[in-house]
């Protein structure tokens, strides 16, 4: 099989494996699916062109969401799109620390989430959710963003906190909280068990 | 609010150490000792941290949920067809031939090597820009000094081979460094800062991770995107016979001052 055969085959492999991840991971972080697919094929584009300095597969994961995490940052900078931070010193004061039983259902609330997320900062939203939806360990997160590991566990933290807070804002200017699940939001299995 | 919880000082380093263990494994050290930490405290704290974990268990259902636009994968799989990798000349079989006998009877041999080893200078430089580029807010350093041989020793330690940091003269200050990652291979990153706290960013790598010489005069080198514009930052890269270095930053006269 010569170079440019090999390539493709894995190039091909990296596409099955991990397109989806990846756009369920770009349009969390950008909160639009035009935007995330545009990354996503970027990303993939990148990852064609650079494919000969990918030696070891086992990396193809983390090499994958690198770049794609490359191109949101540029495109954050040449569209000047960079998410303001909604107050979230201030959030940080006051925020209710522990989670509630109306956080939980708010999540299940698909737009709820997602305006949630998109009012978090760039450095928060990043780690976060590397860890909650790409899965990855906090070490790893720590490494790939060159970051200590306490700063990761923090920025999560802070990115939970602010994200509870989010939620439960929306979901009281929604008219939502509290009876969430009886509304037009759609329960998973395990919430529909729980009684309010 | 429970008596031991109101009387507890260390409520808020609690609830701050118990929420940055929630993300973390359950094997983890961190994790186990916050969990002790939570068992001490009584009934309260530990309906707190189930409901932490039922809360990491409902964000990682729901963040999943999303539809994939089902041609995506098949619109993916175009790119490698669509858009080669490769410049003109590499992109067909029967080109290639024609081009190598072409090269070959001109004596071109030469060239054809250095148009491949230019386009692999290339994806150093934009894997080196893209660094640069978005560490440019984040001064995360994880040795920082301005004196070479503690960052040489302090680097190290932390990639696997000898760390050499080159001079770069007088207008470039030496701020430290971390290790980081230039696609998938590790390398030695140090911070440079010029006149006016304007940032250069210093790769060091291994010539063989990247199929390059390892003796290289100092070039520039610009990148392009995909998309075909080019990069706001060139790169200069040289090699000094076992090291291959990539520095980074707006092209202005400090970086031009590095060039030969």
């Amino acid at each position: 099989m010569s170079r440019v055969e090999s390539d493709r085959k894995l190039y091909e492999d990296l596409v099955r494996r991990h397109a989806a991840d990846l756009y369920r991971f770009a349009h969390r972080l950008c909160g639009n699916a035009q935007i995330a697919e545009d990354l996503v094929q970027d990303s993939f584009c990148e990852a064609w062109r650079l494919i000969q300095s990918l030696r070891d597969p086992l990396q193809a994961r983390a090499w994958l969401f690198q770049i794609l995490r490359y191109r949101y940052a540029h495109a954050v900078r040449d569209r000047s799109r960079r998410v303001q931070p909604t107050g979230g010193a201030e959030l940080l004061d006051q925020i209710a620390e522990e989670p509630g039983q109306d956080v939980l259902d708010a999540l299940s609330n698909r737009e709820l989430l997602q305006q949630a997320l998109d009012a978090l900062e760039g450095h928060y939203k990043e780690p976060f959710l590397m860890v909650f939806l790409d899965g990855l360990r906090c070490r790893e997160v720590a490494e790939a963003l060159d970051l200590p590991l306490g700063t990761v566990l923090s920025r999560i933290h802070r990115a939970r906190q602010l994200l509870r807070q989010s939620l439960r804002r929306l979901a009281e200017s929604d008219g939502v909280c509290g009876k969430v699940v009886a509304g037009r939001l759609s329960p998973t299995p395990r919430q529909q068990k729980r009684p309010l | 609010m429970s008596l031991i919880e109101s009387n507890n000082a260390d409520l808020p380093e609690l609830r701050r150490a118990m929420g940055e263990a929630a993300a973390l494994p359950p094997d983890d050290p961190q994790r186990r000792d916050v969990e002790a930490r939570v068992s001490a405290q009584g009934a309260w704290a530990r309906q707190e941290w189930e409901r932490l974990l039922e809360e990491n268990e409902c964000l990682r259902a729901e963040l999943r949920r999303l539809n994939v636009p089902a041609d995506l994968e098949h619109r993916l799989l175009q790119v490698a067809s669509l858009a080669p990798r490769r410049r003109w000349w590499q992109r067909r079989s029967a080109l290639m031939a024609a081009a190598a006998a072409v090269l070959v009877l001109a004596g071109g041999v030469n060239l054809y090597q250095y148009l491949q080893h230019r386009s692999r200078l290339q994806t150093i430089a934009l894997l080196a820009i893209n660094n640069h580029l978005n560490h440019l807010d984040d001064d995360y350093l994880s040795v920082e000094t301005s004196d070479r041989a503690r960052l040489e020793a302090g680097l190290s330690e932390q990639v696997s081979f000898p760390v050499r940091v080159p001079e770069l003269g007088d207008a470039f200050r030496l701020c430290g460094g971390r290790k980081c990652a230039l696609g998938s291979h590790a390398v030695a990153y140090s911070l440079w800062l010029g006149p006016g706290g304007k940032k250069y960013s210093l790769f060091q790598f291994l010539p063989g991770d990247f199929d390059v010489a390892s003796e290289m005069s100092r070039r520039l080198v610009h990148a392009t995107e995909p998309a075909g514009t080019e990069h706001p930052c060139p790169a200069v890269i040289w090699a000094d016979g076992d090291f291959g270095y990539v520095l980074v930053g707006q092209f202005d006269e400090r970086l031009n001052s590095v060039l030969p």
